[in-house]
């Protein structure tokens, strides 16, 4: 199972703050997310997800695997301090 | 000296406190378009009047309270006016930006700004009218918190008052209007020496604009582009500042146990989300604003403003306190007794390392919240340890030791965004003309992982990018703008694609985007005639005004300022070797393992040195001056 937390405005929207779900990657992560709350796949993949403290930009972007116990973040971009 | 400008009252007060004197403190067109107003044209004030040796807490230093041409015209978020003056705990330039209604009520009393020197023998409150100027005893007031002097002051009118914090000398004591504050560096103590309990405003005045149908179509372009944009339009209204808590905590840039590293591991528990989650009862904003960033919050059943991103950082994480019922009790506390929630905090934490490395036996510990609240009060009326915490984290490092891990620049305590993680931030801290701001630093950590992804550890174009963005918000703030504004310059598209190709792009060529920045830094405004429409501030000025304005003049305006405050500076003894930062920040990894992970502010400043034109020393070039007509001519 993967652990994944929400931020941000998509946690406000979807008022839930954690999941746990079972996906092999990225992309299927999203999917199951974009079913379960009934949002569009799109509006997820354009949120800044790490994985393990990592930015999946910085890994393998949507192909980025996940493994059992992995933790993913999902945020929106903020502003103003 | 009346105007030929729109925007302007054409009349600035000038108030001698110790020869009871009113007079008008000349301002002419010449420096109306020279220094716009606001913090720019406070400086040029503070320039001709204060010399090396002024003290901050004496009769001649100068307390200069301005606004902006926009304020009072109707442009969305720009009711804002500034405080500048000579700074007890830095003892340089502090320019303090506020909310409130102040601004706006000042225009109405008709006056652009107040010009306030000497002392006063005994509390007084001033009142400004159309009319007349008063002086009223305060003794009645004095001893009261900010809200209830504020109460006793009446409506329909602008307050700006302080609390006992600013009474008693607080060297980080903050001045109030409504529930906002000019919070930094310790405005409020200067009007406290100088024993001003209050000042009121009011009148019938209306300002003039120079090209009413253009204006009124443009503001009605720059609301609709700040509901539309992603921060302006969503973040903030629904998750204020609060709402980077987790972002920071996740880039490692959320300053923890006094700065030592730059994650919590309990944020969610003091986190945006979860304020808006469990105690946020509305959203609440300024006069004249759209984004509506303030939150409302409930303590002891009064509904009252709730805790910034600054104030959930650093009364959270960095001295280790999971609690935001607290926090958000204790930002009350704070308001009420006025004083700046980021200097309390910072000095605070270092009082506590102190403490925990046996330096100073002061009762303070990390995860220890106890003793906090009572803290603040002995803070605010100088007993016991508050009498040496309210001197601040400098002059604390001075009595007790812990030079290194003292987090302050020029003796400003910092944000609570942590450099090792941001270290175009962390220059920015070092070189800000007031000290440890992250707003004066030219707020890179925007770009470096909060709303973009860029490199948050190369050196590369970070000196230029923070150059750049200095200079426009010293203008924008000059203009009576909230900096939130400024937002409008991040395109969409970045925001609401950040995994795109072209998003990608776009961060790769930021981070090489040094020789084009500099071209924009460097050229002379002339050569930069076009206009920007996603920085309206520019079209607004010269809607309002009347002055010939288009980006290369907006930008150059905002350098002259920039650099008119480093000269007040300058003139106040400062050099290269105090544009820094403690030395936990620039030799101790955050990450061990990593060693990008601390600011590598000598390089850093060097590049910014040369490319702002000024001498390895940090002076700014006679050929600079000139050129950018920072004295006039």
């Amino acid at each position: 199972m993967v652990r994944v937390r929400y931020f941000g405005l998509l946690r406000l929207d979807i008022k839930r703050s954690f999941d746990e779900i079972e996906a092999e990657n990225v992309e299927f992560l999203i999917k199951i997310i974009s079913s379960k709350y009934n949002i569009d796949v799109d509006e997820i993949k354009n949120t800044i997800i790490f994985v393990n403290g990592k930015n999946i930009n910085q890994l393998n972007g949507f192909r980025t695997k996940l493994y059992d116990c992995d933790e993913v973040q999902i945020f929106s971009p903020v502003a103003g301090g | 000296m009346a105007t030929i400008y729109g925007g302007y009252t054409g009349r600035v007060l000038k108030i001698d406190l110790s020869l009871k004197k009113i007079e008008e403190y000349p301002w002419s067109d010449k420096e109306r378009e020279l220094y716009i107003g606001g913090k720019i044209m406070a400086a040029k004030i503070l320039y001709d009047n204060i010399d090396e040796k002024t003290k901050a807490l004496s009769p001649d230093n100068y307390l200069v309270i301005t606004t902006g041409p926009l304020t009072g015209t109707g442009a969305p978020s720009s009711s804002r006016f500034n405080i500048s003056t000579i700074s007890p705990l830095t003892n340089l330039l502090t320019s303090s930006n506020c909310g409130g209604s102040f601004g706006l009520y000042l225009k109405k009393a008709g006056y652009d700004g107040i010009v306030i020197t000497g002392r006063a023998e005994n509390p007084i409150w001033i009142e400004i009218t159309d009319e007349e100027v008063l002086f009223h005893d305060a003794k009645d007031i004095w001893g009261l918190k900010t809200s209830e002097t504020q109460s006793v002051l009446g409506d329909k009118c602008g307050r700006l008052v302080i609390g006992p914090a600013g009474e008693n000398l607080v060297k980080y004591a903050s001045a109030f209007s409504e529930e906002r504050a000019a919070g930094r560096a310790g405005v409020g103590a200067v009007m406290g020496y100088k024993n001003i309990k209050a000042i009121v405003a009011r009148g019938n005045h209306t300002v003039n604009v120079h090209d009413k149908e253009n204006l009124k179509n443009l503001y009605k372009d720059w609301v609709k582009k700040l509901k539309e944009h992603p921060i302006t339009g969503n973040q903030l209204p629904r998750l204020g500042t609060a709402g980077l808590l987790s972002m920071m905590n996740a880039r490692k840039m959320l300053a923890t146990r006094n700065f030592k590293y730059g994650q919590y591991k309990d944020f969610e528990k003091i986190s945006g989300e979860y304020l808006a989650e469990k105690y946020l009862i509305k959203n609440k904003g300024c006069l004249t604003c759209p984004i509506q960033c303030g939150r409302v919050v409930e303590v002891d059943g009064k509904q009252v403003k709730g805790p910034e991103l600054e104030t959930l950082g650093l009364l959270g994480a960095n001295i280790e306190n999971n609690s935001l019922e607290h926090i958000i009790r204790w930002n009350y506390v704070l308001d009420e007794l006025g004083m700046d929630t980021v200097s309390v905090a910072g000095t605070i934490a270092f009082a506590m390392e102190l403490n925990e490395k046996g330096l100073w036996d002061c009762g303070l510990e990390f995860g220890k919240i106890d003793n906090i609240e009572k803290t603040f009060e002995d803070i605010a009326y100088r007993r016991g340890i508050g009498n040496f915490l309210a001197e601040g984290t400098k002059a604390l490092s001075k009595m007790f030791g812990g030079e290194e891990f003292a987090i302050n620049s020029k003796g400003l305590e910092l944000a609570a965004y942590e450099p090792r993680g941001a270290v175009g931030q962390g220059l920015g801290y070092a070189v800000s003309n007031r000290g440890g701001c992250h707003l004066n630093g030219g707020y890179l950590v925007v770009l470096e992982g909060l709303a973009l992804s860029m490199d948050a550890y190369t050196k590369k174009s970070k000196a230029s990018l923070t150059i750049l963005f200095q200079n426009l918000m010293e203008v924008a703030s000059a203009c009576g703008s909230c900096l939130f504004t400024t937002y409008l310059f991040i395109p969409k598209y970045l925001l609401i694609h950040p995994n795109s190709i072209l998003t990608k792009l776009f961060l790769w060529f930021l981070k090489n985007s040094a020789f084009f920045v500099n071209i924009i830094n460097k050229l002379p405004g002339r050569f930069l005639k076009f206009n920007i429409p996603n920085l309206p501030h520019i079209l607004a000025l010269k809607y309002v005004t009347g002055f010939n304005m288009n980006f290369g003049t907006f930008k150059e305006i905002g350098e002259r300022g920039y650099n008119l405050e480093r000269m007040v500076n300058i003139k106040r003894g400062i050099n290269s070797k105090d544009d820094t930062l403690p030395k936990r920040l620039t030799q101790e990894y955050q990450d061990s393992t990593d060693k990008r992970t601390i600011v590598p502010v000598e390089d850093l400043k060097m590049k910014y040195y040369k490319i702002r034109g000024w001498d390895k020393n940090g002076i700014p070039l006679e050929k600079k001056i000139k050129k950018l007509k920072v004295f006039g001519g």
